[in-house]
């Protein structure tokens, strides 16, 4: 387990920036809770374990470095994973996360949540309804109607476009949900 | 006159009909059973179909039927109508109800029917048969009275309407009341002897079966009702075993054969019914065994990180399941009885809302109580049920190491903490035997530890458990769970001013499993039970055939299926007071340690002063009562023998001298701590030491071959 170096420091960070903006600041500053009673609240840090990258309280972070680098599987909240070729890319771990902070949301109507769900993209005609401010190629975090975190993806339209889109056009590109869990446990 | 004939009628259809009974009352059980109880209507059932076919009991309803005729004149048709009715609802083996039903239309007739009827029914029924196998008479009994009765209505309400005088239709009544009270008498005996005949037949019933019956049946396939029905009578006869038993048949053939029925109807093996034997009471074997083969319902567990169980419920609800709060010990749990929508795939529980989990694994972590900012360990957390509700419990907060042995399960672990909302954890590959050494001994509040088990306790859950466990399995389980509680009791800080506790749990009931385990862990290790909360439980064993236990033992909790409804579970909370390890120190005062310098100058000198005299196996044999004797003893001891003698020898044993030309240092590490990993390197090499340590010892014959290894070990003193 390693810290992060500075390409990979800014890759995690783009990614995350088109999801948050500014609340970025908020996720890299927040107090950790996860520490014993002895110890102050410390910080959040970002490390590097086969190429998943994980966002751990320093208590935790402090501990992992006793046990042996084949045997630690995972820390904290997972944020997401490096590819063959040095991308990054978010998984559905981190969704409490963005959640949290999101900047940009959009709202699904009971009938198409489960559409999502399977993996599929978001249609105009599934949206109830959406943040205003939202570009094409931003980070968008899926809710239901009842406010629990579906996934993510990326804005296919602004949300000025998607009021001219007709019912079938494509408002939210599929990035990440929760039914992963159950559909592709093991490729998490 | 009517009345004459009729009586010498009686009489002599009497007599004749006191043979037939007799002749008939093999045929006589069926009709006849089909009264109150059901229990007896079985066992008569039973009889009938081994011994009889199928035709018979239309027979007897006929013979019946003819007896009435006989006996009674007149109308013969509505009667026997009355009495082919009566014998058909019999037949129809709604027997009590028919009985009932058939009886209130009779009161319902004339006033002298009223008075016959009341006398016909109910003190049959309870005189004679007092809670034996006399039911069948008093079916018979009944029947017969029933069958009088309707005849008897039916000859009152045709007697009314078509009658010429009243005098001649009273003096008929009463004379066919006579007629009929007399028959009520003669069946009753007919039903005495019946019932003797029956009690007789059903004690030869309960026979065990005869090595030829045995091989007989080995040879057909097995026919599971027969199985069953001699699976009850045995449990029947063990109840009651010095009235029912069979001549000659001691206890234990009952049991063996029982042994054997169980195993082939419900698909155990021998091993794992032998053990149930000799855990349960047969009766409670029979509910134990039966509530293996229907499965548990399904609990889930509400995410305190993420929802409310009243908010989950509603939402669960609105989808179409139906659902109760789980009981009144548990505050996040929910049952499930039925569902429209997949209970595991609803988008709450993708979200992480909640969690399936089976009642029983609430109860570990409810005894382990973590409180919030704890160190926990969590020894064998796959798939995370428990992991997630100890991270619930702490509101994420403290910190929670969650290891998982076998590399397959990790995924299901790490995604359902993902799942759940779990920002404290850490997870980890390791066995659970090297945990000390990564995470440090005596550094952790509260462990864990959900044993891998042979699984005895969820057999309705995966039924290959009751043909594939063996002793072997379980001596293996139980080994590597003893090695598993050193290392958890290992884990855990004494003095951690929260916790301090280690909460040990199996999905098994096997003893050698649970309690001989803790048991274990007491002896080797300064930790003692308590309490863990869960009073609803059955207590722990503390003794079970030739093995006794500590009396703390009781502390633990067993659940069983057919008592608590949930997988049969075992619970126990330790609590550490000491991290020192008792017995890993040696019991040689002179090798071992601690407690003073002193008194290792004074073994040694014992010791020298000993080998004066002697070999090296006086030398040993002095070791060795040194090492029996308590160091204190010793030390006491020796002071006044030994030190007038030892006074040159001393400046080299000062304490500083000693320490820095004791071999000991040499042979060991050279840490300090060394001695708390475990005396017995220490002993040992001490034992070799000691000799070559001596100067002076005139054995120098071990004194040189000692100093020999030593160049392997940088010797520092004087070869």
């Amino acid at each position: 387990m390693r810290t992060l170096d500075e390409q990979e420091t800014t890759a995690v960070f783009e990614k995350l920036f088109k999801f948050v903006g500014n609340n970025l600041k908020s996720i890299i500053d927040a107090p950790s809770h996860e520490c014993l009673s002895f110890e102050p609240l410390g910080r959040y840090c970002f490390r590097l374990q086969k190429n998943r990258v994980y966002y751990a309280g320093e208590s935790l972070v402090k501990r992992a470095t006793n046990i042996p680098r084949d045997k630690i599987v995972a820390l904290g909240t997972q944020i997401g994973k490096f590819t063959h070729g040095g991308n990054f890319h978010l998984t559905i771990q981190c969704l409490p996360v963005l959640a949290a902070n999101a900047k940009h949301k959009v709202w699904l109507k009971s009938s198409s949540e489960m559409s999502f769900l399977y993996g599929n993209h978001v249609l105009k005609g599934g949206v109830g309804r959406m943040t205003e401010g939202i570009e094409a190629g931003d980070g968008v975090v899926v809710f239901s109607m009842t406010d629990v975190a579906l996934g993510f993806g990326i804005a296919a339209k602004g949300t000025t476009e998607c009021r001219k889109l007709d019912p079938n056009g494509i408002v939210v590109l599929h990035q990440g949900d929760i039914g992963e869990y159950l559909r592709t446990e093991d490729e998490l | 006159m009517v009345s004459l004939p009729t009586k010498k009628k009686n009489h002599k259809p009497a007599k004749f009909n006191k043979q037939k009974p007799v002749a008939k009352n093999p045929n006589a059980e069926k009709p006849i059973t089909l009264k109150k109880d059901k229990k007896r209507k079985k066992k008569s059932e039973i009889f009938n179909v081994k011994r009889r076919k199928v035709a018979d009991p239309e027979e007897e309803s006929g013979e019946l039927e003819e007896e009435v005729k006989d006996e009674s004149e007149g109308s013969s048709g509505e009667e026997g109508e009355g009495v082919k009715l009566e014998g058909e609802e019999f037949d129809m083996s709604s027997g009590s109800d028919s009985d009932s039903d058939s009886d209130g239309g009779d009161d319902g007739d004339g006033d002298g029917d009223d008075g016959v009827d009341s006398d016909g029914d109910d003190p049959f029924g309870k005189d004679v048969f007092d809670g034996s196998d006399g039911e069948e008479g008093g079916s018979d009994l009944e029947s017969g009275s029933g069958g009088e009765l309707g005849s008897d209505s039916e000859m009152g309400s045709g007697g009314v309407l078509g009658s010429d005088s009243d005098d001649s239709d009273d003096e008929d009544l009463v004379k066919k009341s006579r007629a009929l009270d007399r028959e009520k008498k003669r069946v009753e005996k007919e039903a005495d002897e019946e019932l003797k005949l029956n009690i007789k037949e059903e004690s030869d019933e309960f026979e065990l079966p005869t090595k030829e019956e045995l091989e007989e049946e080995g040879n057909r396939p097995p026919d599971l009702q027969h199985l069953q029905r001699r699976m009850k009578e045995i449990v029947r006869v063990l109840s009651n075993f010095k009235s029912l038993r069979q001549e000659g048949k001691t206890r234990k053939d009952y049991i063996q054969q029982l042994k054997i029925d169980l195993a082939s109807y419900y698909g155990y093996n021998e091993f794992l019914i032998d053990t149930l034997v000799e855990m349960f009471p047969v009766a409670e074997l029979m509910e134990l065994i039966e509530a293996f083969e229907k499965p548990r319902p399904i609990c889930l567990r509400t995410n305190t990180l993420m929802t409310r169980r009243r908010d989950l419920a509603d939402v669960l609800l609105n989808r179409g399941v139906n659902l109760d709060p789980l009981s009144k010990w548990s505050k996040v749990g929910l049952v499930v009885y039925d569902s429209q929508v997949p209970i595991g795939a609803t988008p709450e529980y993708m979200a992480g809302h909640y969690m399936l989990q089976s009642a029983s694994s609430f109860l570990p972590v409810m005894a382990l109580a973590p409180k919030e900012k704890e160190n926990i360990v969590d020894m064998a957390a796959a798939p995370g049920g428990k992991t997630t509700y100890i991270a619930a419990l702490m509101k994420n907060t403290g910190l929670i190491h969650a290891n998982e042995m076998k590399a397959q399960r990790l995924h299901s672990l790490t995604a359902n903490l993902a799942r759940m909302g779990v920002t404290n954890t850490i997870v980890t590959n390791c066995d659970g035997k090297d945990l000390p050494k990564c995470l440090g001994l005596n550094s952790r509040d509260r462990v864990l530890l959900d044993a891998p088990c042979s699984g005895t306790g969820v057999i309705s859950k995966d039924e290959s458990v009751k043909t594939s466990k063996s002793l072997e399995e379980i001596q293996n389980c139980a080994f590597l769970q003893k090695q598993l509680i050193l290392a958890a009791i290992d884990l855990v800080d004494a003095t951690s001013s929260s916790g301090g506790y280690i909460v040990y749990s199996t999905c098994s009931m096997m003893v050698a499993e649970n309690e001989a385990v803790v048991d274990y862990a007491l002896k080797k290790r300064n930790v003692k039970v308590v309490p863990c909360g869960l009073d609803f439980g059955c207590k722990g064993f503390v003794n079970y055939r030739e093995h006794q236990f500590h009396p703390s033992l009781e502390h633990c909790r067993r659940f069983y299926p057919h008592v608590h409804n949930m997988d049969g579970f075992f619970v126990a909370k330790l609590k550490k007071f000491s991290n020192e390890i008792p017995n890993s120190i040696p019991p040689e005062p002179a090798v071992k340690v601690a407690l003073g310098t002193e008194l290792k100058y004074n073994a040694h000198d014992d010791t020298e002063g000993k080998s004066e005299n002697g070999n090296k196996d006086s030398e040993h044999a002095a070791n060795t009562k040194s090492k029996q004797k308590p160091p204190n003893a010793k030390s006491k001891q020796q002071p006044a023998n030994v030190k007038s003698k030892q006074q040159p020898a001393k400046p080299k044993f000062k304490p500083t001298d000693s320490r820095k030309r004791s071999p000991r240092k040499m042979y060991v590490s050279g840490n300090k701590n060394s001695r708390a990993r475990g005396g017995k390197r220490n002993g040992q090499r001490e034992r070799r030491e000691v000799p070559s340590a001596r100067i002076i010892a005139p054995a120098k014959g071990a004194g040189n071959k000692r100093k020999r290894e030593e160049p392997n070990r940088k010797s520092k003193s004087k070869a």
